[in-house]
């Protein structure tokens, strides 16, 4: 499932899958992602019946309820192009989970593989594609949250560090215990709160104690718990969807 | 119906996934260093906290014995049966105090706990990558020996030493027909107070090691 | 057992957490396998070796009693952890022992052994020194490697203070030295002893125990008489698959390359042999195993060799520690084993209480894929009737676009006014802070350059 390191060509249209939460929580993060994809000159197909992958009722274990939601994304991609999924845990839900969640015998087993095959996480995309120029030399110190399951299933982790890698400016740190998960796991943080409380709080120390400028994260699961433990302690900083430090640097300053 | 009766036709009524197919499970050969494999397999024991002296096998059992008198512990198992134990009893200095072990936990076990401060085994073989001792203790040198004094001098051969222990397994099926077959690597230890390294937990505190060339 | 109460895994973090001591765990493991492919095949071979054993283990079983037999050994089955009990009570009874010497044995914890025994009037003496001072604290081990490391050295020093009339130290080496004294006299009197086993090889019958202290060596070598207990799953086929399986055990345990003692038992000691104990007992131990074994998915978590890495890596039990699972195995793998030993009431928040983060699957050394176990014990497991009414509404929420499109943007204008109250999320965190306008209306409201809306092109 490793993406290849080889650069291959822009492709000339992409589907975006927004995924829920960026859709709920992270609206101007999604318009970020897809005005650099933009830039590329790549026209961007954003599905309108697209809702959620289904991955919070799958994880709880209603398998039924998330089957359905997922059977009703599968069918809004029609054309072979990449999907873009603008979160990480969600691009793991279609690569890995749609074809066990639509397993032989389902008539959409072979939709599922075709459209697990086609998911791609954004940055992961990005590093697909030739380096893109910076417009903003302002340098910046960067600490990355890549979530548990996109270190897992997809490979966010390396393709974060090829692409912020391209820019001098950006100098990126690591935060201690940097893989260890941030304490969300959906329904996990409402059932046990304080374990939850106890992981977030030592997630965002950490991250904090790198004394980087920006926390960014391909995740927005993680960001939502984070940022909501830094803005009940009222710290200084809230984490950001990645594609917002990226439409920053390949766009320049924002003028709206 | 038994207990294993019905144990086994539930186990017989279900079907584990057979195992998926790789190639991936034979194994990397692991060669002994062809050069200076005396002072690599010293290294190796070293790490394991092991003490450690060489010599020739001519002069063996004296630098054996020159061990135990330095040493200087009181009471000293060595067997009078074993081969090892044999050539070293000819040597015996005049005012050291030497006792076979006789059937050890059979006698006065305190006195086996606490006046016995050393004993000398021989050893089966040894193997390269974790600097471990094979022991196949046996009526001559039995198994206590290498377990309670607190001192433990144990003979390796270094002709004797195999890469690891895939390979020595192979090489020695035949352990299987002994009643005990024992690996020792370095002395006794445990980490189980606040994860900090103490030596000498239940068996030997130290662990001495002759290797002969 | 369905009347009794569940257990439940308490929300309760410990301050400070057990992070230095898993780290340090961690860090040894880490050191063991510096290169990712290496692990990757050792991994892929271990794991193949247990789910080949796993595969054949009804016959592997009856060959390995076989030859256990042969070899003079007394095998005993026990369906249930009552027979296991009163199988080892009848032995020490003919034996004529009165306190038995215990190797560690996280089996022996799983029948509550020591509890069922001092209730006859018989003394069972842990001789693990972490053991040793968790059974002397009157608790149970709270990791199945490291019994004793939620203990400090101060808890320690006041413990031995307390209970063995020994002045008060915070030296480790003296602690020690302590503890083997005091355990040096059981050893003396001690007319039986019991030990665990990490492998059983069926083709030669070899009982194969890994240890560090000298106490399982102690515990099998001193008494007249030697009981082993272990899970019916602990069995392989062949003597040579054992060192393959303890190349990584012990490097995912406690990141040593190999124990100070590997100890291979074939019997009891032979006429000519002059110590070692007179009789060797082994006792199987089913208590839900062989019905796991019928689980087609879950069955997997019976190639567990007990390293403890799962544990260790498992950013929930770094922050409560093992005895707030209260059940035997904590952690990862007790998560998943627990749900099916038939000694155990109901577990039903067990799979639940992970962030399925997938750490515990990572380092596994036998490749049980413990996520996914997780989620299929989810699945399987009935909701609760709130909770189902929660998915069905949210599946037809996330099934109908316009629904979806409609009632979002009507909660977006409406959270604001909205009181930030979320349970559990609001007791440690603020409210999510949520867009004005979501995703799907602002790429709605772009002005249409043709192909950009995907879905209705």
């Amino acid at each position: 499932m490793k993406q290849t390191s080889k650069q291959a060509a822009i492709p000339a249209d992409v589907y975006v899958f927004g995924t829920c939460i960026v859709d709920v929580a992270f609206a101007d993060a999604g318009m970020d992602a897809i005005a650099v994809l933009e830039s590329m000159g790549i026209r961007v197909h954003y599905p309108e019946q697209q809702t959620c992958c289904g991955q919070p009722a799958m994880t709880s274990g209603a398998t039924e309820q998330a089957r359905a939601v997922a059977r009703a994304q599968l069918r809004l991609f029609p054309e072979p192009w990449p999907i873009v999924v603008l979160s990480g845990s969600c691009t793991g839900m279609f690569r890995h989970h749609y074809t066990q969640l639509f397993a032989a015998p389902d008539p959409d087993h072979g939709l599922a593989i075709d459209v697990s095959s086609r998911a791609v996480e954004w940055m992961e995309f990005l590093a697909s594609c030739p380096p893109l120029v910076s417009r903003n030399a302002t340098p910046v110190k960067v600490v990355v949250h890549t979530a548990c399951s996109a270190q897992r299933e997809t490979n966010t982790r390396t393709a974060t560090e090829s692409v912020l890698g391209h820019w001098e400016q950006v100098q990126v740190v690591t935060a201690d215990h940097a893989t260890e998960c941030c304490g969300f796991g959906g329904t996990f943080s409402v059932r046990y709160p304080d374990i939850s409380n106890a992981m977030v709080t030592d997630k965002c120390d950490a991250l904090l104690a790198t004394q980087a400028e920006r926390i960014v994260s391909s995740d927005c699961a993680c960001l939502m718990n984070i940022n909501g433990k830094l803005a009940k302690r009222q710290d200084a900083l809230q984490g950001e969807h990645i594609a917002t430090l990226v439409r920053d640097i390949v766009l320049g300053d924002r003028h709206d | 119906m038994t207990a294993r009766a019905a144990i086994l036709s539930r186990l017989k009524a279900g079907v584990f996934r057979q195992p998926v197919a790789t190639q991936a499970a034979a194994d990397v050969p692991y060669p002994l260093p062809t050069d200076n494999l005396r002072a690599q397999f010293i290294e190796r024991l070293s790490e394991t906290h092991a003490e450690v002296r060489s010599c020739d096998a001519e002069s063996m059992p004296q630098a054996v014995v020159d061990w135990m008198t330095d040493i200087g512990a009181q009471q000293q198992w060595v067997s009078q049966t074993s081969a090892l134990g044999q050539q070293l009893w000819k040597r015996k200095p005049k005012d050291a105090v030497w006792v076979d072990p006789q059937a050890p936990m059979d006698q006065d076990r305190a006195q086996v706990f606490h006046d016995i401060g050393l004993a000398v085994t021989s050893s089966h073989s040894a193997l390269f990558e974790t600097g471990t001792i094979a022991l196949i203790p046996d009526q001559h040198e039995p198994r206590t020996m290498s377990l309670v004094p607190p001192i433990h001098l144990v003979v390796v051969h270094l002709s004797s030493v195999v890469g690891r222990f895939e390979e020595w397994i192979r090489r020695y099926p035949a352990c299987a027909e002994h009643t005990n077959v024992l690996m020792i690597t370095g002395p006794s230890k445990t980490a189980d107070i606040q994860q900090t390294l103490a030596y000498g937990a239940h068996g030997p505190k130290r662990l001495l090691v002759m290797v002969v060339e | 057992m369905t009347e009794a109460t569940p257990i439940r895994i308490l929300d309760n973090p410990r301050e400070p957490s057990f992070r230095p001591a898993m780290d340090y765990l961690i860090d040894k493991r880490a050191q063991q396998f510096p290169d990712s492919d290496d692990f990757e095949r050792l991994r892929v071979q271990s794991k193949q070796l247990k789910q080949a054993a796993l595969s054949n283990l009804p016959a592997l079983l009856e060959q390995a009693e076989a030859a256990m037999v042969a070899n003079g050994i007394q095998v005993h089955w026990a369906e249930t952890i009552e027979e296991a009990q009163a199988t080892i009570h009848q032995i020490m009874l003919d034996t004529q022992a009165t306190t038995m010497v215990k190797g560690k044995s996280m089996v022996s914890e799983e029948i509550y052994l020591n509890h069922h025994l001092e209730a006859h009037g018989l003394r069972a003496v842990e001789t693990d020194m972490g053991e040793f001072i968790v059974q002397l604290a009157g608790e149970t081990p709270s990791h199945i490697i490291m019994p004793a490391i939620h203990k400090s050295k101060e808890d320690i020093a006041a413990l031995f203070q307390a209970h063995l009339d020994v002045p008060y130290t915070l030296d480790v080496d003296e602690l020690i030295a302590i503890g083997r004294e005091q355990l040096r006299t059981e050893f003396e009197q001690a007319g039986i002893g019991l030990s665990g086993v990490n492998f059983i090889a069926a083709d030669t019958g070899t009982l194969c125990l890994v240890e560090n202290e000298g106490n399982g060596r102690l515990s099998t070598t001193a008494p007249d008489v030697h009981v082993a207990i272990t899970g019916i799953e602990k069995v392989v086929a062949h003597l040579a698959d054992v060192p393959k399986l303890i190349r990584v055990l012990t490097r995912s345990a406690t990141g040593q390359p190999i124990t100070t003692y590997v100890n291979w038992i074939h019997g009891p000691r032979k006429p000519e042999e002059r110590d070692g104990p007179r009789a060797v007992h082994l006792v199987l131990l089913d208590n839900g195993r062989s019905q796991l074994y019928q689980k087609e998915r879950q069955q997997e978590s019976l190639q567990c060799i007990r390293c403890g890495a799962c544990m260790n890596h498992c950013p929930v039990y770094t922050r409560i520690g093992g005895h707030a699972y209260n059940t035997t195995y904590p952690g990862p793998i007790g998560k998943i084993l627990s749900p099916h030993l038939t000694s155990l009431p109901d577990t039903p928040d067990h799979p639940k209480a992970s962030t399925l983060c997938g750490a515990c699957h990572t380092v596994c050394p036998v490749g049980i894929p413990i996520t996914d176990l997780l989620l299929d014990h989810r699945a399987q497991a009935t909701l609760p009737r709130r909770e189902q009414w929660i998915w069905r509404f949210w599946s037809m929420f996330n099934r109908h676009p316009r629904v979806y499109r409609m009632s979002l943007g009507l909660m977006l204008r409406l959270y604001p006014l909205l009181p930030k109250w979320l349970g559990g999320w609001t007791r440690h965190r603020a409210a999510p802070a949520l867009s004005h306008q979501s995703l799907g209306q602002k790429m709605a409201a772009r002005p249409k350059k043709g192909v950009q809306s995907g879905a209705a092109s």
